[in-house]
């Protein structure tokens, strides 16, 4: 019998065998099918579910840098008017006593709630400096120094405003502290002041509140969970990697002290 | 057929399957489970080491479905994949797929054909079971499937002389059997 011959019966006879399988096959390849399937849908759905916390994450966070931007702005112009008004008392060190007397005067009228009429000496005041920006400037402040509610629209503007003088007092002649001094209690009351204190702190804390992923957490945790104890609570260890601090779900709550 | 009784083109059930259709799915495994295991069974040691190769390759069909273009007979496409994962199988459980190099090239037994031809499929799928996986991958593959040397050697990951050596090798084993088994049928038939 030739090897071809051979072949061929094995061929002839096998290679159309069949054979019924067991049902179990068909209800394993339909388990393993439906399993992928269901893997797949759920991988689909955990998609979809860290797509919508980013977005939430965004949308919360977004408009919270928004309004920060915008304390922030307000604290810029202001803060760049503020020079210019001080302006004359910074200058005043370097430049020598001849021209105090001028100076002190535009000193007086910018400080001193000063009546329209003081005005235009204001002016001729800046244009001798060649400050031509200043006039305008001064009469907004000017103003806003009569109208209380203003000010405290404006309170952090304020807040640098004192202090400058405050700084400048040991530089400055006894005439100037004077002056000065009657600035400071010429501006806005005490009450005032306390309040611009957080509104200037808070977008501090913000900005460095973000820096892993547990910050991200605990941010959106806090937004969505108005509890003292939130449903999962992140803080930085020592190696400044952020660690699960807190879980609180319903009955089960655990906590870390360290 | 089962298949005109359904009005069901195979075409149509592929169609179906490439879209993930469960039914279609099932009448297509259906349609090609037998045959399939038919041919598993060549390829395994017994019934349930086929089994497992069935549900692998069926698996992998309906995963790989999307690549079939058409271009060749769907059956001969599933076959393909059919032996591929019985020789993945073997190549995952038996780990050495290929046997050693054979050291003397004993004569071939001569077999009577009328002996052979007594003996019918189950006798034969016994025998080729008998046969240590890596002969039997290689009888298989050309005497069955009409694999070339060289294909097999890539499918097997071995060379082409190895495929030809193990080939002669399992003629001789299979052939011994026969004799042997003849031997049996003539003392019990005197």
């Amino acid at each position: 019998m030739q090897d071809k011959e051979f072949d061929d019966l094995f061929n002839s006879k096998l290679g159309n065998f069949e054979v019924q399988p067991s049902a179990q096959v068909w209800q394993n390849i339909d388990a393993e099918l439906r399993g992928k399937k269901k893997k797949s849908a759920f991988t689909m759905l955990s998609i979809a579910a860290s797509v919508l916390i980013l977005l939430t994450a965004g949308i919360l966070f977004i408009p919270k840098k928004g309004v920060v931007k915008h304390n922030k702005q307000d604290t810029n112009t202001v803060a760049k008017v503020n020079p210019s008004v001080v302006k004359p008392e910074n200058t005043r060190p370097v430049k020598s006593s001849e021209t105090q007397q001028a100076q002190l005067a535009a000193v007086e009228t910018s400080v001193k709630p000063a009546t329209k009429a003081n005005q235009p000496k204001i002016k001729t005041n800046a244009v001798e400096q060649k400050e031509q920006a200043n006039p305008s400037i001064v009469k907004t402040e000017i103003v806003k120094h009569d109208n209380q509610p203003l000010i405290a629209s404006t309170e952090t503007s304020k807040q640098i405003e004192v202090a400058k003088p405050i700084e400048l007092t040991d530089a400055t002649s006894e005439e100037n502290k004077e002056t000065i001094d009657n600035s400071a209690i010429s501006l806005p009351a005490q009450p005032v002041l306390a309040s611009a204190q957080p509104a200037k702190t808070k977008p501090v804390v913000k900005k460095r509140g973000i820096r892993n992923f547990g910050d991200i957490v605990n941010l959106v945790v806090a937004k969505v969970d108005k509890r003292q104890d939130k449903l999962i609570e992140f803080k930085d260890n020592d190696d400044d990697e952020s660690i699960i601090s807190a879980v609180h779900l319903g009955a089960l709550k655990i906590k870390r002290d360290n | 057929m089962m298949f005109l009784e359904h009005k069901y083109t195979i075409e149509d059930l592929v169609k179906r399957c490439k879209a993930n259709e469960r039914k279609a799915q099932e009448l297509l495994y259906k349609q090609f489970a037998s045959k399939m295991l038919g041919v598993c069974l060549r390829y395994a040691n017994d019934r349930m080491e086929a089994e497992d190769m069935l549900q692998n390759g069926f698996i992998r069909v309906f995963q790989k479905i999307a690549d079939y273009r058409g271009d060749g007979s769907f059956e001969g496409w599933v076959r393909r994949i059919m032996i591929h994962s019985s020789i993945e199988y073997y190549r995952k459980h038996h780990k050495m797929l290929s046997v050693a190099d054979l050291e003397e090239t004993g004569k071939e037994p001569s077999v009577e054909a009328v002996a052979a031809a007594r003996l019918d499929a189950k006798d034969l799928m016994a025998l080729i079971q008998q046969l240590s996986p890596g002969y039997r991958m290689v009888f298989n593959l050309y005497a069955i499937e009409g694999y070339s040397h060289k294909e097999i050697g890539e499918i097997m990951g071995i060379s082409e002389g190895a495929s030809k050596s193990q080939l002669s090798r399992a003629r001789a084993i299979l052939k011994e059997q026969i004799i042997q088994s003849d031997g049996k049928r003539y003392e019990y038939a005197g």
